[in-house]
């Protein structure tokens, strides 16, 4: 369909990169069509396509006091007889030329909307090895265009680790991450999942069906080339309470869906004791700031002194009592007041039910150590580990808990045979920048581990896939190292931030404005950003959410 | 130097280079109505024979103009030659012709015509002159070749001389534009043609090409007399008194004796478009409106003023929107008409790449 013609002027030339076309009267378009035309030089014919990026509107009017007088000199109620001469013209940048042409496009040169095919080929999405769906594009013209990263460069192993950013209840960060890991379920058999639960219950009921989705919505997941079936395979891991009630778990799934998770065998509590998990106590402190490394002395002492041996928690609660009185003298190099600081950090973490003697032979409490159940994670399978109700230190805990875990798994320090354990494992979190701020103590265990996988996962097949409210949060080199970001609704403030200079203006702008459900992606291999939608969750939604 | 002007050199006329530049930026053009005589036999309309002012209002939202007509050039100093014994200029110049046609409210190009032409002195002999015609016509068939009369014991100066021919020129294609579409019945009493300027050629081949067209000056003459009561005073005196909405009653141009410049009988009145407090100086915002009197009622007993009227009434439409802050005459100029002029300089070629063509 004709659009427009290109337009060249003494003071705005047609580049190689980037070239202004004014649209005809009744034409509808919008940021981020894509648009091509003809670029024939000499008897060499070729197309170049191009991507919309700013629309103006301009008139012959010099300046806004030429327009109030030509309404009668501020007459609201006067309507001329002949309409100023104006025009819409858009600025657009060149994505590809068919035959690697760099001319830049002569003046008069007519535009058209690219048709589905021209827009995969301008987008460098029509031969995208190991497709995995992304979402779709809608453009102008009513094409919808279905959108795929690589999976090479998604999670390995040429490029790997994916951001998500944007306000909460807005920037569908979540449902974006579960559509991208169901889409994995869906297209790959090696990978397994780890997903963390830090808000409420929105991941709790992965394996069921969403029951609000309209057949409209169903559609959209065709549209995307994916079966529309929430996860399957999914085992869920809650934090141990003593609550008989709600099926031995500190958590906020509704007891239904919870019993039928524990009678279905998909569901079991996890504990921490003292003599599998002393040697994590450093994940406690990983938001702690230890200039002068008392802390981590402490640690040492802790992890290898024998006082510190065959205990619980309760013993070593009252072990390191001994440690805080005045006086005591057992360690010269190490103060009794940071004993103090430590036994005071400590025993507010370690007095959380998760924390256990030994784990409980009772069916129905159901105990696990955490990281024995994530080194034994299969292909295809999803495990989700609630930590939302937990208070943030323990958290942490968990989550370190749960990243050494699959470091040990995937470096081998398991008996398990290679072929047996999943080529990739994925671990999503939600606000990352708890786990990796920018203002991170440099020391912290949690935060070497996501530098670990962030600059060396890839190869080995640890995919972090992170969503958070303000990107400009995030530590540098976890997010430097993604190869995925994708950026929902944020606000000016965010984007006047410097992770956001070198994103053009248009799409920065665009961010402040996005929809629920829209998304602005890069990856490495599109040759653009480019703004997507993507379905309605598969999993199960309770009423009244987006 | 070009091909073209080489033919004159094949011809043994001696040229020389000089600098080349547009001339019309130093040449003021004159009142188009500059030297017009009106008639005292009085008032050239039927009801308002005591001569008043008129309050016009608009009855309607909709106005009687659907087409617009415009000419414009641009003038060039190219080169000067000895022909005739004397040292002479020759000028070239870009010529376009216009109609734009208002289609809801919205302007379009309707008709453009448009030429290229090389203004030589007309001492040259016949046989010269024909020759060097063909010639550069057939070399460029782009450029079309004239001449302009000159005589050294004139006050005026010879580009002058030939920029007055080449205007002359554009009148001639406003008119084989306007003969064009009265052929074609396009004109009618509510699809008039507003034509920008004076209606007064001197080579209408047929006055009833203008039944449904008026001329609308933007720049007038003050000081033409015969119009007031007291005949020697000026009409410049009255229109700065003028209300906004308010009209002169019409005026019929002198056709007799040796001021005798026309065939027509032109009644010519003024309007104000803009309030005084709207405009800078006194005469802004007075358009002066000529209609040419084509039927045999109005040659006798004038125009219908209740036509002059609705006439005016159209125009006060067309007040906006304006062309403030792009022309120093927005408060007269009509913004059709101002599209239409733009419509025609846009299709003139630049002036470097013109002035290169020689």
């Amino acid at each position: 369909m004709k659009i427009g013609k290109v337009s060249a002027t003494e003071k705005s030339p047609t580049t190689n990169d980037e070239f202004i076309f004014w649209v005809e009267d009744n034409v509808e378009i919008k940021p981020f069509d894509i648009i091509k035309a003809e670029n024939n030089i000499g008897s060499k014919k070729s197309i170049t396509y191009a991507i919309i990026q700013d629309i103006f509107y301009i008139t012959d009017s010099p300046g806004h006091i030429g327009n109030y007088v030509s309404s009668d000199f501020g007459d609201l109620n006067s309507t001329p007889s002949t309409k100023r001469l104006g025009v819409a013209y858009a600025q657009a940048i060149v994505l590809h030329n068919n035959k690697d042409v760099y001319m830049p496009l002569r003046d008069g040169t007519l535009v058209e909307f690219a048709g589905e095919d021209e827009i995969k080929e301008a987008l460098g999405v029509d031969k995208i090895k190991n497709p995995i769906p992304a979402g779709f594009l809608d453009v102008s013209n009513n094409i919808t265009v279905p959108i795929c990263f690589n999976s090479d460069f998604l999670i390995g192993p040429e490029g790997a680790h994916s951001n998500i950013s944007g306000i909460s209840g807005l920037a569908t960060k979540t449902s974006y991450a579960m559509f991208l890991l169901q889409a994995i379920q869906q297209t790959k058999n090696d990978v397994a999942i780890i997903i963390l639960n830090v808000k409420g219950n929105d991941l709790l009921r992965l394996d069921e069906p969403n029951p609000l989705l309209t057949e409209e919505q169903k559609n959209e997941w065709s549209k995307t080339g994916l079966e529309c079936k929430p996860f399957s395979n999914v085992k869920y891991f809650y934090p141990y309470k003593n609550d008989k009630e709600n099926c031995f778990c500190n958590t906020s799934c509704e007891k239904d869906a919870l019993n039928n998770q524990f009678q279905s065998n998909m569901a079991q509590t996890y504990a921490y004791t003292y003599d599998h998990d002393k040697n994590n106590l450093d994940l406690l402190f990983s938001n702690i700031d230890d200039p002068n490394f008392t802390m981590e002395s402490i640690l040492n002492v802790v992890i290898e002194h024998s006082d510190f041996d065959d205990l619980d928690w309760d013993s070593f609660k009252n072990k390191l009592g001994e440690y805080t009185k005045k006086g005591q003298g057992k360690d010269k190099e190490i103060t009794v007041q940071s004993w103090r600081k430590f036994t005071r950090l400590i025993k507010k973490s370690i007095t959380n039910p998760i924390f256990q003697k030994s784990l409980s032979t009772d069916s129905n409490k159901r105990h696990r150590h955490l990281s024995d159940e994530i080194k034994k994670i299969q292909k295809g399978e999803v495990v989700v580990i609630d930590i939302a109700k937990l208070e943030e230190q323990i958290q942490g805990f968990v989550f370190g808990d749960i990243l050494q875990a699959v470091n040990n798994l995937k470096f081998g320090e398991t008996d398990r045979p290679e072929d047996d354990i999943p080529k990739k494992i994925i671990i999503f979190v939600d606000e990352l920048n708890k786990y990796a701020a920018d203002n991170a103590p440099k020391n912290s265990p949690i935060l070497r581990n996501l530098l670990e996988i962030t600059e060396r996962g890839r190869s080995e097949g640890i995919i972090l896939f992170s969503a958070e409210q303000f990107k400009s949060a995030v530590h540098d080199r976890v997010k430097g190292n993604c190869s995925t970001h994708v950026y929902g609704r944020t606000n000016a403030i965010e984007i006047s931030k410097p992770d956001y200079r070198y994103i053009p203006k248009t799409f920065t702008n665009m961010m402040t404005r996005l929809d629920t459900g829209e998304l602005i992606i890069q990856h490495s291999i599109f040759k653009t950003l480019l703004k997507i939608k993507f379905p309605y969750p598969s999993y199960y939604q309770r009423k009244g959410e987006k | 130097m070009g091909k073209i002007l080489e033919v004159l050199r094949e011809k043994g006329i001696t040229y020389y280079q000089s600098e080349r530049y547009n001339l019309d930026s130093f040449y003021f053009d004159n009142y188009q109505d500059e030297g017009e005589l009106f008639e005292k036999t009085g008032i050239f309309e039927d009801e308002n024979k005591q001569g008043k002012i008129i309050k016009v209002e608009p009855k309607t939202n909709t106005s009687l103009f659907k087409y617009f007509l415009d000419g414009s050039r641009r003038t060039y100093r190219i080169a000067e030659a000895e022909i005739g014994d004397k040292l002479v200029p020759i000028v070239a110049g870009q010529i376009g012709c216009g109609v734009c046609r208002r289609l809801g409210n919205k302007v379009k190009t309707h008709q453009i015509k448009r030429k290229n032409i090389l203004m030589l002195y007309s001492r040259l002999s016949d046989d010269d002159y024909k020759d060097i015609k063909n010639k550069i016509e057939q070399t460029d068939s782009a450029i079309t070749v004239d001449k302009y009369q000159y005589s050294s014991n004139m006050e005026i100066r010879p580009e002058n001389k030939a920029i007055a021919r080449i205007q002359d020129i554009m009148y001639d294609m406003e008119i084989d534009l306007l003969e064009e579409m009265t052929k074609q019945n396009i004109l009618k009493p509510d699809e008039m043609l507003a034509i920008d300027g004076s209606l007064q050629f001197s080579n209408i081949r047929d006055e009833r090409y203008f039944y449904n067209v008026v001329g609308i000056s933007k720049t007038f003459n003050p000081n033409l007399k015969n119009m007031l009561k007291s005949k020697n005073k000026s009409i410049g005196t009255l229109l700065p008194k003028l209300e906004y909405g308010q009209r002169t009653p019409v005026f019929k141009y002198n056709q007799t004796g040796e001021n005798q410049r026309f065939r027509q009988t032109i009644g010519a009145w003024y309007l104000r478009i803009r309030p005084r407090n709207q405009v800078k100086n006194p005469l802004d915002g007075i358009v002066k409106i000529e209609k040419i009197a084509v039927t045999d009622k109005e040659k006798e007993d004038g125009f219908e003023t209740g036509l002059i009227d609705n006439i005016s009434s159209s125009i006060l439409l067309e007040r906006n929107v304006t062309c403030y802050g792009n022309d120093s005459r927005w408060a007269s100029h009509i913004y059709p008409i101002y599209l239409t002029e733009a419509m025609i300089k846009n299709s003139f070629l630049s002036d470097i790449y013109f002035l290169n063509i020689f």
